[in-house]
């Protein structure tokens, strides 16, 4: 009795030390458990950024493939060597190319295989699939002719691309120097279409000669148009007269210009469309092209007019009534950044010496193909010979955005016979060319260099945006050469000729171009 | 001893009776409180189902008894006639018969007017004149004043009254009343006697009260094409027909104007979508092969006498096509012929392609009265270019103005301010001017004036600068001479005026061709002496005389 009793007493008490010490030791478990992952995921970034700058090449691809790296974040893990970052990236792409047609190659071979086995009536498993050799294809080695090297890629990062593999190389050629305003301007022009420097070379000859171009700027001022929803059209209406209102427009716009120390709203053009209305705010933005400025004016100003209107929907900063890299009436009738006029007279004989044509020829050509032709054509801001060529020349070897060649070329060329029609005045209108000396591309080095040939490298601090508006007239005076080129040329019959000459090659047929210059003319002094 | 082991036993049970006992209260407490949530809303529920069941099931019962004892419709006798039937049937039960045969008449009637729009679709050369039905009804034999009062009840319908009574004048006055007794207000001044309104009926306008008069001035003639034409316009502008008659007098003087149609065919463009962007482009591919394109041909000109298809051209955006359709169509102005044609086109086409949706048969590709691109570039109706030389004497003496002002104005005003404006087709002085006053005297579409008056005026300085060249060119006049309006008999005699009434017989096609140069010929005559008017300085001395009335 007493042993039976004492068994069961020991068990019990087993039993009960078992299930509470268990219990303990579970909770402790856990916790210790759960901490564990926390350090670990803190520490190891740690010490995997102290050390990717010491791994080789091969490791830090090894790290990508696990995904501990991204392939668009290698410069923030290699601050100290973007150089390094881009020679990466391009062994990461090469490779993914290699695998990219390796498994085309494969999928190819078994298709193949299905084929013959249908074809022959065999077995299809039996028939191996035979994939090419690819020693032959060098994805790396294709690579290495886009050039990556030379290139301080510290100012491209966070500014002006991402993903970077390397550069394109664009020829930068330079027309003139052409006599503006009393002063000579050497045009830096980046482009790949044969004739056009010539072209334009010849035609800032023939103002210079003739006594220079003259421009004026008629008005400055970037836009951006936020489109607002109201509860109703009376509402919109509303809203419309508070704004044209003079006090309340003071009020806006002392919040936009707070926002900036060179942003200075200018005016609100308001549209309405039923209850929608378009806010089209146009300021000056010192030597900036402005729309970022503009951007962040517009929300403070957007702040400000909702406290009137608490009602007010903000659907999009950008409404297209801006309007930014399309066409539109409204840029070609009230202009967006500068609006510039260049003109110049050519004295007669410099048309048949230089441009090898008549000014009674030159004018009607303009009437019947600039403005007829245009007319006909339905065209809106494109009264022109080829101000785009130009425009974007500049453009791209300033470091300006060249998507916003879109409506900087609007342009309208004028040309009348003077002087008892024996010398010839030139003219062209562009209310709408977007330019800007300071921020988007034009810190770079080599955009900075064809500032710098310009003179107008980066603010003018003491006239801030006296520098952008330079570049604007450079831009008119630049399409002026080129529209005067290329209509002399038209006129004279050189287009086939100078084609022949300018583009033929003997390795390959080069593109065409549209623009034709007689070169073998111009002294080489020039 | 023996207690110790069940000592501990009771122990523990106690204390997970305890905790038992404790977490369902704890756990009906949680319980509790969702459940009062999903119990009220049942409750509610409950509570708004028993408020709105008894009333709809009464609804209900109460409609379905009324439709099965009170309103059970009878065939061919409509509710207010039934309610007069009833009212009247213990004294008049003869009225019922004659009734029921009106209606029988009205339905007959229908028909009839709508084989006559039929027939007026597909024979456009015809002019359509509904048929008088000779029918005696009561209606008809009652006076303006009782067609009134049951106006006032709705027994009668307003805008059927030429239907019921088969009298358009009468019908038209008895609408007069109508007005006027809502409005509380006379017009008199709204003149409509001497007008047959049966020509207006089922085609030119509904619920009719009378006229509009526009006063007609001729100007002219101008020598076209070798031969006198006499130009109608109806305008209200002052001035507008003098200057048009001075410009047509020095280009007579001076020899003549010259006219030629460059093209014709007017546009309609449905747009289709399919279900991906490879078969709206096979699509694409198909029209565009030269057999398909023959087979379509062959379906669109089954439509109509005088419809020939001439071309196709597919635009695609996404997976929508627009596909506009280019047609002949003799001397009708062709809108309605066209739109035949195209719906025959695509019943086809739905065959061919079963993943084909037709969105609209109108996808503003065509396009039809709004500016466009499009039709200034390609065209629309009709394509004529005129041109005149004026010599230098005629300048001076009839325009009195100098060659070089009107050539450096013309570049000015015309060429460099419409560009500067972002003009489309708006390359001259006042075209719309011309062709809207041409439009309304001859009974065409005046809401078509906004691409039929596409111009470009040209001028330039020709024999030294001695005399003057000057072109409109005009890719967009769309003109009929045939349906519409042009069966109204003043518009009627309008067109008579210029030569081109009807249908040509001989040459179809060849009046509404004549009726496009005038046009073109008489907006040159606009230009040239509204351009001298302005190069001149007359412009503002002209209104003041002419405009200013003397009673003011």
């Amino acid at each position: 009795m007493i042993r039976i009793g004492s068994n069961l007493i020991k068990q019990s008490i087993k039993n009960t030390n078992k299930s509470g010490i268990s219990r303990f030791f579970t909770t402790g478990s856990n916790n210790s458990t759960n901490y564990k992952p926390e350090s670990c995921v803190k520490e190891e970034p740690k010490g995997k950024s102290v050390n990717v700058e010491d791994l080789k090449d091969q490791e830090i691809i090894a790290l990508v493939d696990k995904g501990e790296i991204q392939p668009h974040n290698l410069e923030t893990r290699l601050p100290n060597n973007f150089q390094r970052a881009v020679h990466i990236r391009r062994k990461l792409l090469a490779r993914d190319l290699q695998k990219e047609h390796q498994r085309a190659l494969h999928a190819q071979a078994v298709v193949a295989a299905a084929e013959k086995a249908a074809t022959s009536g065999e077995d299809p498993s039996s028939i191996q699939p035979v994939v090419p050799p690819t020693s032959n294809l060098d994805f790396e080695g294709s690579l290495t002719n886009l050039p990556v090297d030379h290139f301080d890629y510290t100012k491209v990062l966070g500014a002006c691309c991402e993903n970077v593999i390397g550069y394109i190389p664009i020829p930068v050629g330079v027309a003139g120097p052409i006599l503006l305003d009393g002063k000579l301007v050497s045009i830096p022009m980046a482009t790949t279409e044969g004739c056009l420097v010539a072209s334009t070379h010849r035609g800032a000859k023939a103002i210079t000669k003739s006594g220079g171009a003259k421009t004026v700027l008629l008005q400055s001022g970037m836009t951006r148009a936020p489109v607002c929803r109201l509860p109703s059209s009376i509402r919109a209406g509303e809203l419309k007269q508070w704004i044209e209102n003079q006090e309340n427009f003071y009020q806006v716009a002392s919040a936009f210009n707070s926002t900036s120390r060179f942003a200075r709203l200018k005016s609100i053009k308001v549209v309405i469309a039923g209850r929608l209305v378009y806010l089209r705010f146009k300021s000056s933005t010192g030597d900036a092209m402005g729309m970022n400025m503009v951007s962040k004016g517009v929300e403070k100003a957007l702040e400000v007019i909702t406290e009137y209107f608490p009602e007010m929907e903000v659907l999009s900063l950008s409404g297209n009534v801006c309007t930014d890299k399309k066409p539109s009436s409204i840029n070609w009738l009230e202009g967006r950044g500068k609006s510039v006029v260049a003109e110049a007279v050519i004295s007669g004989d410099i048309v048949r010496d230089v441009l090898k044509t008549t000014v009674e020829a030159l004018v009607s050509l303009n009437i019947d193909k600039n403005l007829i032709g245009s007319a006909m054509a339905g065209s809106i801001g494109g009264f022109n010979a080829h101000a785009s060529n130009i425009v974007t020349a500049l453009y791209i070897a300033t470091g300006q955005d060249p998507a916003q060649n879109v409506e900087s070329s609007n342009c309208i060329t004028l040309m009348e016979s003077i002087n008892g029609g024996k010398d010839l005045y030139i003219s062209v209108t562009m209310p709408s060319i977007e330019v800007g000396t300071v921020g988007g591309g034009t810190h770079l080095p080599a955009q900075s260099a064809c500032l710098d040939l310009l003179k107008i490298r980066g603010a003018n601090l003491e006239r801030p945006g006296a520098n952008s508006e330079q570049l604007a007239r450079v831009v008119a005076a630049a399409v002026l050469s080129g529209e005067l080129s290329l209509m002399s040329a038209l006129a004279a019959g050189h287009l086939v000729r100078s084609h022949l000459k300018h583009n033929r090659k003997t390795e390959a047929p080069a593109p065409q171009a549209d623009t034709i210059s007689m070169t073998h003319n111009l002294p080489h002094s020039d | 001893m023996l207690f110790a082991p069940p000592n501990l036993e009771t122990k523990e049970l106690f204390w997970i009776i305890y905790i038992l006992i404790l977490i369902p209260k704890v756990f009906a407490k949680v319980m509790s409180v969702r459940e009062l949530f999903p119990f009220f809303k049942w409750g509610f529920n409950i509570r708004r189902s028993n408020f709105l069941v008894p009333i709809l099931s009464n609804n209900v019962i109460v409609t379905g008894e009324e439709a099965v004892q009170y309103e059970k419709p009878l065939p061919y006798i409509p509710q207010h006639n039934q309610q007069q039937q009833q009212k009247q049937q213990p004294s008049q039960d003869y009225i019922q018969q004659p009734q029921n045969d009106n209606n029988i008449n009205s339905g007959k009637e229908q028909e009839q007017q709508q084989q006559q729009q039929q027939q007026q679709q597909q024979t456009p050369d015809i002019t359509n004149q509904p048929t008088k039905t000779n029918k005696k009804i009561p209606i008809k034999e009652l006076s303006n004043e009782e067609i009134l009062i049951k106006l006032e009840k709705g027994e009668v319908l307003a805008y059927r009254l030429e239907n019921e009574l088969g009298d358009c004048s009468r019908a038209v006055e008895i609408r007069r009343m109508l007005l006027e007794k809502q409005l509380s207000k006379k017009i008199e001044p709204i003149p409509h006697e001497g007008f047959d309104f049966a020509k207006v009926q089922g085609q030119c306008c509904e619920n009719v009260i009378g006229y509009v008069p526009i006063p007609v001035g001729t100007a002219g003639p101008i020598q076209l094409n070798g031969q006198l034409v006499t130009i109608p316009m109806a305008t209200t502008e002052g001035c507008l027909v003098a200057s048009t008659h001075r410009g047509c007098k020095a280009i007579t003087e001076s020899g003549g104007a010259k006219c030629t149609i460059t093209s014709r065919g007017m546009t309609r463009a449905p747009v289709v979508r399919f279900s991906d962007i490879v078969k709206a482009s096979e699509f694409v591919s198909w029209i565009n092969d030269t057999d398909n394109y023959q087979a379509l041909k062959a379906v669109f000109d089954s439509t109509s006498r005088f419809a020939r298809l001439s071309a196709i051209k597919c635009t695609i955006a996404g997976r929508s096509v627009y596909i506009r359709f280019k047609c002949d169509t003799g001397d009708a102005m062709g809108m309605n012929m066209v739109s035949k044609g195209v719906e025959a086109v695509l019943e086809h086409l739905k065959i061919i392609f079963d993943d084909m949706t037709l969105l609209s048969i109108s996808g503003n590709m065509c396009t039809d009265k709004k500016p466009s691109s499009i039709n200034w570039t390609e065209g629309r109706g009709r394509s004529v270019v005129c041109e005149a030389m004026i010599t230098g004497d005629v300048v001076q003496r009839v325009l009195k103005t100098n060659v070089q002002a009107l050539v450096d104005l013309n570049i000015a005003k015309n060429l460099i301010g419409s560009a500067m404006a972002g003009s489309i087709g708006g390359f001259n002085a006042h075209a719309s001017n011309i062709v809207t006053a041409i439009f309304l005297a001859t009974g065409q579409d005046c809401a078509q004036n906004v691409e039929s008056s596409n111009c470009i005026t040209q001028m330039e300085a020709c024999n030294d600068g001695q005399d003057l060249y000057i072109t409109v060119t005009m890719p967009s006049i769309e003109v009929g001479t045939v349906g519409g309006g042009t069966s109204l008999p003043a518009q009627s005699a309008c067109l008579d005026i210029i030569g081109v009434k009807g249908s040509s017989s001989s040459k179809p096609g060849a009046n509404a061709d004549q009726l496009a140069k005038t046009i073109a010929s008489a907006v040159m005559a606009g230009e040239l002496s509204l351009m001298s008017a302005l190069s001149a300085g007359h412009l503002m001395k002209s209104h003041l005389q002419y405009n200013r009335a003397k009673t003011n």
